[in-house]
């Protein structure tokens, strides 16, 4: 058995990396204030609620990337020999099966409270002898829920495309889309205080129609990142032109006559195979091993290869 | 984000305090101001009778504020509260805490004295209740 080697994050990405833990511990606390004041002012209003469990499960990716950033850099061993390095996929699986999941229940709730005609009840509060509508609170602590998330989203937006995780790619551009959320439950509210009691439940359905697209986009990622599918970026749009570099690297160097690769992600890092089909040469096996080194120093994302000598490429497509 | 639609979303909140809000989804309290305040009062019998009538005055106390009619109308607590489901009535009156069993079909107000009593309004009637509950912290 021979376990895949100890993986670092280069020097000058690990403050980026410890900058997106710092960022995440922060995304988490500021969650939990926004999960504890939503939970005093949410009331029956059915967007609240949404917006609410809407904001839980915002914990999820934070919390998937801090577990996950304690055992990926963990070199491989006999039981698991490939390393530690799909701990984010899974993570990422997980993530988004929940927020599939609570996406399809909180759309069943949203749509039952609809064609119940379930009419919301927001009641007042006094502050100092002032008499203030709950509505105008919740209206206030929802924008407390997306303005601190936005920013949040867009520091974190750099740094994972820096270092190519996407989890924390899939938590930057969500939060960054958490006004959405917000200001359809504000909708909804101002609905029912408008004396339109089912904007209330149409704004939850659509809060839970968005976070059902955002599940079900996720899950396809995390499906096919965990299927070993070609690298993609990190925005999984487009297939990563790295190993196409890797390609026309090794067609020039001279004792290769042909070239075909096969790569696949394992979270931040890509495992992958090259085949060549050798000029005849003397000492083939010097030539490779001083390829592979080669090529593991071309890019750090770059963290398991091997090189083999190929009759011909019958047995592999083109494509 | 874009700045119009920051733009569009304060213009949205900003006309909105000038909709009084909140409104009544079905304009019990302007039904009430414009007709009367119908009552349900759920018959008691006893040493609660005392009680339900201290409820009723403070009813009519508030009906005097806002200028309005009161009619009471007795009957059992599931009619009444049935009719309630419906505005049919305005309020319920009978002793009722934020422990009734009727706290899924109806909305309730703010304890109006210290044992924690409540009255019973529609669900979605939210300003009716904004005002029933402006006089019961004034009391």
């Amino acid at each position: 058995m021979r376990p895949t080697g100890e993986f670092k994050l280069p020097f000058h990405l690990r403050s980026a990396f410890r900058q997106a833990v710092k960022l995440e511990w922060i995304t988490l606390a500021y969650l939990f204030s926004v999960i504890i004041v939503m939970i005093l002012v949410t009331g029956n209003s059915q967007a609240m609620k949404t917006a609410w469990l809407e904001d839980v499960l915002s914990t999820l990716p934070a919390v998937a990337f801090l577990v996950a950033s304690r055992y990926f850099e963990k070199p491989g061993n006999k039981r698991f020999p490939y390393g530690f390095h799909r701990v984010y996929s899974i993570a990422f699986l997980a993530g988004s099966l929940a927020l599939f999941a609570m996406g399809c229940f909180l759309a069943i709730d949203s749509s039952i409270a609809l064609i119940k005609m379930e009419r919301p009840t927001i009641g007042s509060v006094f502050i100092f002898g002032k008499q203030i509508w709950m509505g105008w609170i919740m209206i206030l602590v929802l924008c407390y829920s997306a303005f601190p998330s936005i920013w949040l989203g867009y520091k974190k937006m750099p740094l994972a495309k820096k270092i190519h995780n996407k989890i924390l790619f899939t938590d930057a551009e969500t939060q960054k889309a958490d006004y959405q959320t917000a200001f359809a439950a504000i909708i909804g509210i101002i609905g029912v205080g408008l004396g339109f009691w089912w904007m209330d439940a149409l704004a939850a359905l659509a809060i839970s129609v968005s976070v059902i697209l955002d599940g079900v986009r996720n899950l396809k990622n995390a499906v096919s990142d965990l299927m070993d599918r070609s690298p993609m970026d990190v925005s999984s749009s487009k297939p990563d032109e790295l190993v196409q570099e890797i390609i026309e690297t090794v067609a020039e160097f001279p004792w290769v006559e042909q070239v075909r690769v096969r790569f696949r992600e394992e979270g931040m890092v890509y495992f992958g195979e090259v085949y060549v089909i050798a000029k005849p040469v003397l000492h083939l096996d010097e030539l490779i091993m001083e390829a592979q080194d080669h090529l593991k120093n071309f890019h750090w994302k770059i963290h398991d290869i091997s090189i083999m000598p190929v009759r011909d490429f019958d047995q592999m497509s083109e494509d | 984000m874009k700045k119009s639609r920051v733009i569009y979303c304060s213009i949205l909140l900003v006309l909105s305090f000038s909709c009084g809000i909140p409104k009544d989804g079905r304009e019990a309290f302007q039904n009430a101001l414009q007709n009367r305040l119908m009552v349900g009062v759920v018959e008691q019998a006893g040493e609660e009778r005392s009680a339900l009538d201290a409820e009723i005055e403070l009813v009519r106390q508030f009906g005097k504020e806002n200028n309005m009619k009161v009619e009471l109308i007795y009957g059992p607590e599931t009619k009444l509260v049935s009719r309630l489901e419906n505005a049919e009535l305005q309020l319920v009156v009978g002793g009722f805490d934020k422990e009734t069993i009727w706290e899924e079909k109806v909305a309730l107000s703010i304890p109006y004295d210290d044992f924690g009593h409540v009255f019973l309004i529609p669900k979605g009637e939210n300003r009716l209740l904004f005002e029933l509950e402006n006089f019961i912290h004034l009391q």
